[in-house]
């Protein structure tokens, strides 16, 4: 088994301390006196992706990816090895996102730092949601949400010593606000089931939380069970979306009533009557459709000794069969 | 005047004197210390600090400092550190924070109006720092202020020199916001692929026809977008980021684009630093260029596999008609038979020379021939040449006169064959065009950058040609005064090709020509000298051997003795043996066996009547398969395989002989086909045959062959 690290240099909890964080697995290697491992600092949006892809393909022996940085590494080693059938895939919480494993339980965060715990536990399989653009480990989102995870990055990185929380939650206000230039009519197909309509917010889930972890927008997801929690959010009034947006994000739908239509799918498409913005994972594009489709088990998945993913409870259990209309 | 009030002036004087003193200091520390520095870029700077200085001077006197002394230096103390910063350090954060107080809105007004705004704004953040330094009344500092005239002064002084340092960043930002809007007005409006990348390979700017062409409607969409997410989307991210990758300043690749129909781009690209990933991608559009040089590789592959088809069905009749018209005339044949049988013989002669016109000149504008250099006798060489011409000559009842020099070498190493098919073709064609008179040829040497330059000119007294038609000389089908030459028969392509051959051997070729006078081609070839360098003296130290050939005279045996005797060489070198006319008769074999497989049942009669002639007893096959299962059977010391057979052809067969091993391994096998396009002989060989025979097989190659692989003791000389 060979360990292949990608450290993103910007990534929040990396930045400043690749030297250290590098050296911290030097060390540890050579305490276990191995040498199986391989370390590459990304240089550039997407350089990690293909590094990865490269080093996987050509690899004699299995690979151990471990993803040091937020969702946005962890969504390139995804795209980067999808398909390969010699590849696993490790997550570190280093970034300012890690909703993903939030997942876990905030309590479990220390042992997904803990190189040990990475380098010698099992894996398990996990879902990956399968786009006309990439593949999305967590979650998809399209139209508001899209836009503010959009803009909370830009005003990010253009203000990069403001709090993370604040610059998505501005982002999010200021969306809402917009709600009458963002909301549009979707052609929705659900598993040959027609949701077509006019919707603010379309949400995707693979694991029910987003936001750092600290919103549950999709309580009835769950990461391994071969289906697709779609979320759609009906255009409305902002004042009203304003009202309702507590509900949403705190996994409090019945009080949202006809203005959220939850269902399960296993394959999805959209496509809009203008351009839609969406957001994969956090990471955003533009594009006429979008079909998603689930595949079970796609990656291997390294969890901590201590972590039973199977064993994990739903947050909210979905009601029996589909919502209709 | 109270004390607070002769401070406050003092200091007000202070305060001007520094600023002149600084600014005098400061252009002359700029000058001597940092020559290289603009002045344009450090001056206002070292005017902010001045204004800075004043600020903190006025600040301090509202203060009530009493004592002179320190309403004099604690001034210069406080202001010192943002002194040195904004004039020693650059402290662009420094003139931002100031600047942004009290004088952005001034800023938007370029006129006197700003000035005044600038002023108000200062007066404001002046009571704003002087709260916080702790005067006790709110706003005080500015009814001071105003209250002192040299105060007043000193603000005064202070906003100009603001009002003049922000006309200065004002100018810069124009200057700046004028060249960003051109730039997106040329990348919204260029009907080039353009992107430009930033440091962590997102999209900085991106042209509309790019962004477009990637399925993004509006450039904002892009903007910001990983670069490397849009080529995955178009399917070439693999061949940008190894572009990336290799980190070079200028790299050229041709990327395709998998779409209903493919699309192929020319993917140049720039980078825009040492240390950054930052760079410029240019995609240009030659798919339309790069199918038609498809279509054209296509049409010549076509008209290539239509030449080799064409040459293969012509060939295989003609093996029937030289072969049999061979075979006849070693029979007992009557006088009228003879001469009929040898017109037919010449008649195929002619058209075979006609297709290998046609094969060659389709060789060389493929670009699929090759000069092959070798050492030869220069003495057989001419002789050779000459014993062909020299009949044609005779025939015509044309003199032939041969000039040598002696600074041609013995030996040369180059292309035998291509140097005598331009001298034949020119020799021939002077025979042809002159009715009377003579033909001369001149050969002489000298050396040259490259090698040894080889001379032949050809001269005859033919009917000579217009200077007008002289351009059309060396075009392919060409023939001039077709209706003067309208008995004279040729494919108008012998020129075309001698021209092609000559520059193939680096060497030209030129003409010069009196119409109704004759004609003179000269050409030269880069050779070498196969001396190896050593200056050997001519064998005789005349300077010139000159041969001359009378009509009707065969004098050929002197006339060899004479160029022996010129150039060196033995006579075995120079024997009539060289010549065509090879005999059935040369030599017999003893109990020789030789197996002939090819479909074509014509043809095994030829192969087989040539063979018997030798002695040899001849089994025959029609297909590879066939001929595989008798070799296996019998024993041969020789076999001959035509290529293209139905159920096994020669090719598969001949592996799989080998594949066999044991004495399979050493069995000769010849090619025998009628296939005589570029790079079958390669093929044959590399099939594992050992020698190619093309047909119509000519009677001197099979000669050659048997002798080279029959065993010894089975031949009978």
């Amino acid at each position: 088994m060979h360990h292949q690290f990608i450290i993103n240099p910007i990534a929040s909890a990396v930045k400043g301390r690749v030297r250290e964080i590098t050296e911290e697995i030097k060390a540890f290697f050579g305490g276990i006196g191995a040498d199986n491992y391989h370390i590459h600092v990304t240089r550039w949006v997407r350089d990690g992706m293909g590094y990865v892809n490269r080093f996987a393909r050509t690899s004699p022996e299995p690979v151990r990816v471990h993803s040091m940085g937020g969702i946005g590494t962890l969504y390139e080693m995804v795209n980067g090895t999808i398909g390969l059938p010699n590849v696993q895939i490790a997550a570190y919480p280093m970034g300012a996102s890690n909703f993903f494993l939030q997942y876990f339980g905030t309590d479990k965060m220390h042992m997904f730092r803990s190189i040990r715990n990475q380098v010698f536990s099992d894996v398990t399989p996990i879902d990956v949601m399968r786009g006309n653009i990439g593949y999305s480990i967590g979650h998809t989102v399209i139209g508001l949400e899209a836009i503010a995870d959009r803009d909370g990055s830009e005003i990010l990185e253009r203000a990069k010593h403001l709090p993370v929380s604040l610059c998505y939650i501005y982002a999010g206000i200021r969306s809402i606000f917009r709600v009458k230039e963002i909301g549009q009519r979707y052609d929705i197909e659900i598993d040959g089931v027609d949701f077509s309509g006019e919707y603010v917010s379309i949400l995707v889930a693979g694991p029910p939380c987003y936001g750092g972890g600290n919103m549950i927008p999709a309580p009835e997801a769950h990461p391994n069970d071969g289906i697709m929690e779609i979320y759609l959010i009906k255009k409305m009034s902002s004042l009203k979306l304003l009202s309702q947006i507590n509900n949403y994000m705190s996994g409090n739908h019945k009080s949202m009533g006809d203005n959220l239509i939850h269902t399960q799918g296993k394959k999805i498409t959209i496509s809009g009557e203008r351009d839609i913005m969406m957001s994969l994972d956090s990471e955003c594009f533009y594009d006429e459709s979008l079909t998603l489709e689930i595949l079970p088990d796609a990656i291997e998945f390294v969890c901590p000794d201590g972590i039973d993913i199977t064993k994990i409870p739903r947050i909210r259990t979905p009601a029996r069969g589909r919502n209709s209309r | 005047m109270t004390d607070y009030m002769i401070g406050t002036v003092e200091a007000a004087r202070s305060l001007t004197r520094k600023m002149v003193l600084l600014y005098v200091v400061v252009k002359q520390i700029l000058a001597i210390a940092a020559p290289n520095v603009d002045p344009e870029l450090w001056i206002p700077r070292a005017i902010i600090g001045a204004s800075m200085y004043g600020l903190t001077v006025v600040i301090t006197k509202n203060r009530r400092l009493s004592s002179n002394w320190l309403a004099t230096f604690i001034p210069i103390i406080m202001a010192l550190p943002e002194i040195l910063w904004v004039v020693l350090l650059g402290g662009e954060w420094l003139i931002f924070l100031y600047i942004i107080g009290c004088s952005l809105v001034g800023m938007l007004f370029l006129e006197f109006r700003g000035l005044l705004i600038s002023m108000t704004v200062n007066c404001v953040v002046l009571t704003f720092c002087s709260l916080i330094l702790g005067i006790n009344m709110s706003g005080a500092g500015v009814f001071t202020m105003l209250n002192d005239f040299y105060g007043i002064v000193a603000v005064v002084i202070i906003n100009i020199l603001i009002y003049l340092t922000c006309k200065q960043f004002t100018y810069a930002f124009k200057q700046f916001r004028e060249t960003g809007e051109a730039f997106s007005t040329i990348m919204e409006t260029t009907p080039g692929f353009l992107a430009v990348i930033n440091g962590y390979a997102r999209i900085a700017h991106i042209s509309r026809s790019l962004a477009e062409w990637f399925g993004i409607s509006d450039i904002k969409y892009a903007k910001k977008r990983s670069f490397l997410d849009l080529c995955n989307k178009m399917g070439i991210m693999s061949a940008v980021q190894g572009l990336m990758e290799q980190g070079g300043t200028a790299e050229e690749m041709v990327v395709t684009r998998h779409d209903d129909r493919d699309r192929h781009f020319l993917l140049r690209s720039f980078s825009m630093g040492e240390h950054t990933v930052a760079r410029t991608f240019e995609f240009t559009d030659v798919t339309d260029m790069m199918e038609a040089k498809m279509t054209a590789e296509e049409a010549d592959r076509q008209k290539s596999n239509f030449l080799a088809n064409m040459s293969h069905e012509i060939r295989t009749p003609m093996n029937a008609i030289v072969g049999m018209t061979e075979l006849m005339l070693t029979t007992p044949l009557n006088s009228v038979q003879q001469s009929q049988a040898l017109a037919v013989k010449n008649a195929a002669m002619s058209l075979l020379t006609i297709i290998n016109d046609i094969l060659d000149f389709s060789k060389i504008s493929a670009g699929k021939m090759e000069a092959a250099a070798t050492p030869f006798n220069t003495a057989a060489f001419i002789n050779d040449t000459l014993n062909i011409i020299n009949i044609n000559a005779a025939e015509a009842g044309l003199a032939l006169k041969v000039a040598i020099s002696n600074n041609v070498p013995p030996k040369i190493i180059g292309d035998e064959v291509r140097i005598k098919q331009c001298l034949l073709n020119l020799l021939n064609n002077a025979i042809k065009f002159t009715k009377a008179g003579s033909i001369s040829l001149d050969i002489s040497g000298e050396h040259a950058e490259g090698g040894l330059k080889l001379n032949f000119t050809v001269r005859d007294t033919g009917m000579g040609i217009k200077k007008s038609e002289i351009n059309r000389l060396f075009e392919a089908f060409t023939q001039l005064d077709t209706k003067k030459n309208r008995d004279i028969m040729g494919t108008g392509l012998g020129l075309a090709i001698t021209k092609r051959l000559v520059e193939m051997m680096g060497g030209q070729i030129s003409v010069e020509s009196v119409y109704g006078e004759g004609s003179a081609f000269s050409f030269y070839i880069i050779c070498e000298d196969g001396q190896d360098g050593k200056t050997a003296d001519p064998p005789n130290a005349k300077e010139r051997c000159v041969l001359e050939y009378e009509p009707g005279k065969y004098q050929a045996e002197n006339l060899r003795a004479a160029l022996l005797e010129f150039l060196g060489g033995t006579a075995e070198e120079c024997t009539p043996e060289r010549r065509d006319d090879v005999k059935f008769n040369a030599f017999k074999t003893k109990n020789a066996r030789v197996l002939v497989v090819d479909d074509n049942p014509v043809n095994l009669t030829v192969a087989a009547g040539m063979l018997r002639h030798y002695g040899i007893e001849v089994i025959t096959a029609l297909n590879g398969k066939e001929g595989l299962d008798r070799i296996q059977e019998e024993e041969f010391d020789a076999a001959f395989f035509d290529h293209m057979m139905p159920v096994m052809d020669g090719v598969e067969a001949a592996a799989a002989i080998r594949a066999l091993g044991g004495r399979f391994e050493t069995i000769p096998i010849i090619a025998l086909s009628a296939n005589a396009m570029p790079g079958v002989e390669k093929m044959f060989l590399d099939a594992g045959m050992n020698a190619y025979l093309s047909k119509p097989v000519m009677m001197k190659d099979l000669h050659r062959t048997l002798l080279n692989f029959l065993p010894p003791e089975k031949i009978i000389t």
